[in-house]
């Protein structure tokens, strides 16, 4: 999978960080997403998907890694 | 499923205080017979955390008015409560939460996270020579100290900042509106700490400092920056809520600590136990009972119809005991993995202040824990009634020192 963050809906809750630190992190500047790894292990998938719905303003998804 | 109304719903008598004292017994009561309730008063209330967390995320229901809800419709408190940005919409939302969030940001919080702890300890002291807490001296102190350090108000006039902020969460409380005497004061207080944050921006501005208000002069995005009026609105905004929220959690999780002294132990052998602890007291014992959203159009959730422009009640409380896809959601453990907090909120209304709450919190609760080697309650401490946010006004805790 690869991981698509929306940065402009983004309002810097830090729930991913929360869920998958090794994952995302947020801008030392606005608090806005920083995706550290956009390509995530097939055994990592679960975790990032809980960060992906743990984010208040849906600004995260998932997508196919060709896409 | 036919659709119902909401008098089929189950009924939540939050208008008689003795509720309140067993009010997860209730809520757990009505979620497994409905998704809502109805509270006395007439407000339909989510309960459970699919429906929570979907009418705090959709852009189908929009800012629900607390205060009208609570009876007031026009005058100062409610004109400017309308100014805040809990209030708005996207685009002007996303707009204030991008001029506010920074001075929350990750950063600038790590850096307060020194003086918030030193603000911990300071407060935490005498309660431990003394051997004992109680939350007048610790809970109640605290967020104001932290919440001046990082506005930068000075020490003596905390007390001032402390009863005004105080006077006007009482606006929020229902009941308020029937009360003329009390809506005067909420209106008087609200016009002092306005006042007061006009001559804090003006000082800020001529001498910026290291705090928070010189850094909300300083923000932009791209050409655009916060008006004073919105500057000043959005200190007393904050003042307000990082005072009274967080007094509320603390006093719950002082209470926690000292209620389940098998977790708090755990704590204290691994204190990186905090940052999840705080996690689990914000999911456990959530402090905000009710918020509310109205739909924009005549929505229909579970058979339950939502009228537009009628305000329903979401209840964090509930949302997060809900077992529906956390079986032992009635267990308190701060080893939790399976996340699932909506303690601070959801949606694009999450709380702007969460990650400064939190580093308080978790500050907190790691002294609490490192720095004692038991901590039990006196007494069982009682939930004052009626607030929208939850808490007590008094909790005792023996305190034996490490």
């Amino acid at each position: 999978m690869r991981i698509v963050a929306a940065r402009d809906r983004c309002i810097g809750a830090g729930q991913c960080v929360l869920a998958a630190p090794e994952y995302f992190d947020q801008s030392d500047e606005d608090g806005v997403v920083v995706v550290l790894d956009a390509f995530p292990e097939p055994e990592a998938e679960a975790l990032v998907n809980e960060a992906i719905h743990a984010c208040p303003a849906n600004a995260l998804s998932g997508a196919d890694s060709d896409d | 499923m036919s659709a119902s109304t909401a008098t089929d719903l189950p009924v939540l008598r939050l208008g008689d205080a003795a509720v309140w004292q067993d009010l997860q017994s209730h809520l757990a009561e009505a979620r497994e017979r409905a998704a809502f309730a109805r509270t006395d008063a007439g407000l339909v209330v989510a309960l459970r955390y699919a429906e929570v967390d979907s009418i705090l995320r959709s852009n189908k229901f929009e800012f629900g008015d607390l205060i009208a809800a609570v009876g007031q419709t026009s005058g100062p408190f409610y004109d400017w409560w309308h100014r805040t940005i809990s209030a708005f919409n996207p685009p002007a939302h996303t707009r204030l939460r991008r001029l506010l969030g920074g001075a929350f940001s990750p950063k600038r919080v790590n850096q307060l996270r020194v003086l918030i702890t030193a603000l911990v300890n300071e407060a935490l002291d005498p309660c431990l020579a003394k051997g004992h807490m109680d939350i007048v001296d610790f809970a109640h102190v605290l967020p104001m100290r932290v919440m001046g350090a990082v506005l930068g108000v000075p020490r003596e006039e905390h007390a001032i900042f402390e009863e005004l902020t105080i006077t006007i969460a009482k606006g929020f409380h229902t009941g308020t509106a029937e009360d003329p005497v009390l809506v005067q004061k909420v209106f008087d207080s609200l016009a002092k700490l306005t006042e007061y944050s006009e001559r804090l921006v003006a000082q800020k501005r001529a001498q910026p400092q290291d705090d928070l208000i010189s850094t909300l002069l300083q923000e932009r995005d791209g050409n655009d920056q916060l008006t004073t009026q919105e500057l000043v609105d959005h200190i007393v905004f904050m003042l307000f809520a990082g005072h009274d929220t967080t007094r509320s959690t603390l006093s719950i999780a002082t209470m926690l600590l000292g209620k389940h002294q098998d977790q708090t132990q755990l704590i204290r052998e691994d204190p990186s136990l905090a940052e999840p602890a705080v996690e689990e007291i914000m999911r456990f014992e959530s402090p905000v009972m009710l918020t509310t959203r109205q739909p924009i159009d005549d929505a229909e959730i579970d058979g339950v119809q939502l009228p537009a422009g009628v305000p329903v009640g979401v209840s964090l409380t509930s949302a997060a005991r809900d077992t529906r896809g956390m079986p032992d959601a009635d267990v308190f453990n701060v080893r939790r993995t399976d996340k699932r907090g909506i303690g601070f909120g959801s949606g694009l209304h999450f709380c702007l202040g969460a990650t400064l709450a939190r580093a308080e919190l978790q500050e907190a609760v790691r002294a609490i824990a490192t720095r004692t080697s038991e901590v039990r309650l006196a007494e069982e401490p009682r939930w004052y009634p009626f607030k929208a946010v939850r808490g007590f006004d008094e909790v005792r805790l023996k305190l034996t020192p490490r």
